[in-house]
């Protein structure tokens, strides 16, 4: 009680600008310790900012090895469990494409039969390609009279 | 530079640069923390100073900067909101509520003045004594003081104006 009495006159004494250099030690490391009054909690992020800026040691809570063990096993069970889920949904896509679940529409009608699909994305395809290469050959044919100029 | 070269050759400055800093800011009081401030700068950059060729013209382009800064500008002041950080934790003082906490007094330490964080910081974390800032910058121990209450005092303040806020959002 006599020790809060006198950091609540340091304190008083510090925003004035009274305080000496050692008596701000002392109010930085009484805002080190772990247990102050409530009251106090509010002072204390001021004199944790200096003591960090300084460099000495602040009021930290010490991971305990046990805790370390703890964070560092989660975090690789979640990997794993991720990993899995990531390998079953790239799993599950692959057979859903080879399954019979794939369809067509051919004007307006609706084909699952394998065969007819691949039939009809090659012509899909090719219809594409030969659009594309048309494209390239009129461009190239533009290209061709530019030249003539 | 050291702090009897710093005396010798840069402190015998300051009326020039004070009457300077006046006829810009045409307030004495402002004059003076230009001033002060100008003798911090120069202080805090004293390793370059020695090897410079017209220190006393160096220290001229400062109090100008600063005078036009002064002039031009009102300092943003630090909003509550930058600082919401929605942590559920109900311990009283959880770690997150603590470096955020810390977060909150660098900005505003940040924000002070020029002059009164100068003096904040040399205090606070280089640790100089009141006689040793005054003789920098020049001016009266209890100039010095008054600086250094100002800025502890605003930013308890604010820290307390910025905590509720917080603990009111929160609710």
């Amino acid at each position: 009680m006599k020790k809060q009495i006198y950091i609540e006159e340091l304190l008083e004494k510090y925003f004035e600008g009274q305080t000496s250099l050692k008596e701000e030690k002392v109010l930085r490391e009484y805002f080190r310790q772990d247990n102050i009054p409530e009251a106090m909690e509010t002072y204390r992020p001021m004199f944790a900012f200096f003591s960090d800026e300084r460099g000495e040691e602040s009021h930290k809570v010490k991971r305990s090895p046990h805790l370390v063990w703890i964070r560092w096993t989660s975090m690789s069970v979640a990997a794993a469990v991720m990993l899995f889920l990531g390998i079953k949904f790239i799993f599950l896509d692959a057979q859903r494409t080879t399954s019979t679940q794939s369809i067509v529409y051919i004007d307006g009608e609706k084909f699952t039969d394998l065969n007819t699909i691949q039939k009809e994305t090659l012509n899909t395809l090719d219809a594409f390609s030969s659009t594309n290469d048309d494209v390239i050959a009129s461009q190239i044919d533009m290209l061709e009279s530019l030249d003539d100029f | 530079m050291n702090l009897e070269q710093f005396k010798s050759e840069i402190i015998p400055l300051r009326q020039k640069l004070l009457l300077f800093a006046w006829k810009m800011t045409g307030d004495e009081a402002d004059a003076e923390d230009t001033v002060q401030e100008t003798l911090l700068r120069l202080w805090s950059m004293r390793e370059q100073l020695g090897g410079m060729a017209n220190p006393a013209g160096f220290a001229m382009q400062i109090t100008k900067n600063i005078c036009i800064d002064k002039l031009r500008t009102h300092r943003t002041t630090v909003d509550p909101e930058d600082f919401y950080m929605g942590s559920d934790e109900q311990t009283p003082y959880s770690e997150t509520e603590k470096k955020n906490s810390v977060d909150i007094i660098r900005k505003i330490i940040e924000d002070l003045p020029e002059l009164q964080r100068r003096i904040i910081l040399m205090r606070d974390v280089e640790g100089y004594e009141l006689q040793e800032i005054a003789e920098i910058t020049g001016a009266q121990v209890s100039a010095v003081t008054m600086n250094l209450s100002r800025a502890r005092k605003k930013v308890r303040d604010k820290f307390i104006s910025i905590h509720a806020y917080q603990l009111k959002i929160k609710k």
